[in-house]
């Protein structure tokens, strides 16, 4: 596979993915057993390689049942990768458990989907945050208040609100104090998966706003996963388009967004709604549901919702290639010629 | 599921009402535990004391409750035997509150072969009414005290393990576990600061209605000549000694029934005044 090389090659690498795998048995019961049917496995990640350098915003965009949340949550080491490598600061933190993974953790903070499930409801805000700093020691035992009140300050709100519940916040204040909770770690490296997907549009933006502001300011590097195509226009600088669990291309966000080179970035981008009555863009309407992550097509997994699907694309697997400089997609036959 | 909160929103009582309920059960409940503190100060006879000539007194200004077959005083003998009742009902709580709860919280968080294991002992078990089991255990144990406690806890374990395992079942996939995960934190820290205290409430407030079920349990083993030995003034005991003299005496089997009565409503009050306000608390 393609290694990814952008122009920005003196970056720092704050994450490296090699060829990660997730994959999951699926209930292989008695029944199964003595009915002769084989083992299944769920492929949510199948082979992904990705560099992040620092101070980046990448965006991963795909359907539902992609496996993005997947991919996040093995770099979080929520799950063990069954494949390949998680480099993360150039230690390989694909199998270490214990102490050593406790003690790494901080480096890699996570902020969740659903505010409303994302806050201990019986921890008020000050006890959730000084929690965080205490156990990692991030600040000296009399400062903590102070640092505290920083963060809030920082994601838009103010101590008075520290001796107050989760259930007392309504959902875009309660997403401030997950961002303020993710930032008390002083992490390297922040995974926002669907920040805003569970919130109302009105508050949407202001989440959206202040991360943009945060990343500027404390120099963050970001994975902002989200099936929002606006919003990841909006703010990230590189996309990564994921489609049954396989990056399918990768690239600058606005190049993207003007000149997709995989034909599934392309539906994408054109599925996004329009607020235009007349123009409904219907050539471009995807057909079909996803396949199952259990059955994967042969060839290329998009062929059989590809409009543009020949009979190459049924049989060869197609691999991840730099078709312009920092532009990859894995592509038989990409759009614009170039291949 | 998704934007509610996990803890049920409604409330059953206007809050006035749930404050006299709780102050009510309190009081009760109170009064129980000072009585059983010092019975030498609200008893006016000794409870083992013989009087051949006081036989069946009817209740009066000298016995309020009057005497029973032996001429012992039937309010002396109800008071030192909430000392008894008592300690049966909360300590043959306490024990399965505190074990069963956190073989719950292990058996939820980690699974595997305890949590099935765990589960499958409980399957049988349950299969058997609670009552039923406690006198299949005394019986083989024999009578005594410290019996009904082996039989309480080797019982009473179960219905919190499962109820505590359910919740966590639930807690363990939400995300601020999950957070407390990524934090870096140890596992004792977030079973016992994260997860305990959201799935705690519902088996505290079951203790408090399992603590007159223990009392009401301990009294029946008695009743049944399967716990405590008479002469010891202990409530099921005393209702069995008044047994045969129901139509002639009947105080002796009305007032310990009374009384266990009153501290059984005591204990659920209490217990549901507790339910809402755990309920509310953190919300």
């Amino acid at each position: 596979m393609a290694v990814l090389k952008l122009n920005y090659d003196q970056a720092e690498r704050i994450l490296e993915l090699q060829g990660l795998r997730k994959w999951f048995d699926m209930k292989y019961g008695l029944a199964d057993r003595l009915a002769g049917k084989p083992r299944q496995v769920l492929k949510a990640v199948d082979g992904v390689d990705l560099t992040i350098f620092r101070g980046e915003n990448l965006g991963l965009v795909g359907e539902s049942g992609c496996g993005k949340s997947t991919l996040a949550k093995t770099v979080l080491r929520l799950y063990e990768p069954t494949a390949g490598k998680v480099i993360f600061l150039g230690t390989d933190i694909s199998h270490i458990r214990g102490e050593q993974l406790r003690a790494l953790r901080p480096g890699i903070q996570m902020i969740f989907q659903d505010p409303y499930s994302s806050l201990n409801p019986r921890m008020t805000v000050y006890e959730a945050i000084e929690e965080l700093l205490k156990v990692h020691r991030k600040c000296p035992e009399n400062a903590c208040r102070d640092r505290v009140a920083q963060l809030l300050e920082m994601c838009g709100l103010s101590m008075d609100v520290a001796g107050r519940f989760p259930a007392e916040f309504s959902g875009g204040q309660r997403q401030r104090i997950g961002i303020a909770k993710a930032l008390a770690l002083e992490p390297a490296f922040v995974i926002a998966d669907e920040p805003v997907s569970a919130l109302d549009v009105s508050i949407q933006a202001q989440i959206i706003n202040l991360l943009h502001d945060l990343q500027n300011r404390l120099d963050l590097t970001i994975l902002f996963i989200s099936h929002d195509l606006r919003v990841v226009h909006h703010i990230t600088h590189r996309v990564m388009v994921m489609y049954l669990g396989s990056m399918v291309e990768l690239g600058p966000t606005e190049e993207i967004f003007q000149r997709p080179l995989h034909p599934y970035t392309l539906v994408l981008t054109k599925a996004a709604p329009i607020l235009d009555p007349t123009n409904r863009n219907r050539e471009y309407a995807i057909e079909g549901e996803t396949p199952s992550p259990i059955h994967t097509p042969s060839g290329c997994k998009f062929h059989p919702r590809c409009v543009f699907c020949k009979e190459k694309c049924k049989r060869e697997t197609p691999a991840l290639r730099e078709l312009a400089p920092g532009r990859f997609a894995a592509c038989h036959y990409p759009l614009g010629g170039e291949g | 599921m998704k934007k509610t909160s996990n803890h049920p929103q409604k409330r059953r009582l206007p809050l006035w009402m749930t404050r006299v309920t709780f102050v009510a059960g309190g009081l009760i409940v109170l009064l129980m535990i000072i009585v059983s503190l010092f019975p030498a100060v609200f008893a006016p006879y000794d409870p083992l004391e013989v009087a051949p000539a006081a036989r069946f007194i009817a209740p009066c200004v000298e016995h309020p409750f009057g005497t029973d077959f032996y001429g012992r005083d039937i309010l002396s003998r109800v008071v030192y035997g909430a000392r008894i009742d008592l300690l049966i009902g909360v300590l043959g709580t306490a024990i399965p509150l505190v074990v069963g709860s956190i073989l719950g919280l292990l058996a939820g968080y980690y699974g595997g072969l305890l949590d099935s294991l765990l589960m499958r002992v409980n399957d049988v078990m349950m299969a058997f009414p609670f009552t039923i089991l406690v006198i299949i255990i005394m019986t083989i144990l024999g009578q005594g005290m410290q019996n009904i406690f082996i039989a309480l806890w080797l019982v009473g374990w179960m219905s919190y393990a499962r109820l505590v395992r359910s919740e966590v079942l639930v807690m363990k996939n939400a995300e601020f576990v999950q957070s407390a995960v990524v934090a870096g934190f140890t596992n004792a820290r977030i079973l016992f600061r994260h997860v305990l205290p959201n799935v705690i409430s519902s088996a505290v407030v079951f203790a408090a209605s399992d603590i007159v079920m223990c009392m009401i349990t301990g009294a029946s083993m008695s009743f049944l000549g399967l716990g405590i030995q008479p002469p010891s003034p202990e409530w099921g005991a005393i209702l069995n000694e008044g047994r045969g003299y129901i139509s002639t005496a009947w105080w002796i089997t009305f007032f310990p029934g009374l009384t266990m009565a009153l501290t059984g409503v005591g204990f659920s009050l209490l217990g549901d005044g507790l339910s809402d306000f755990l309920r509310t608390k953190g919300r």
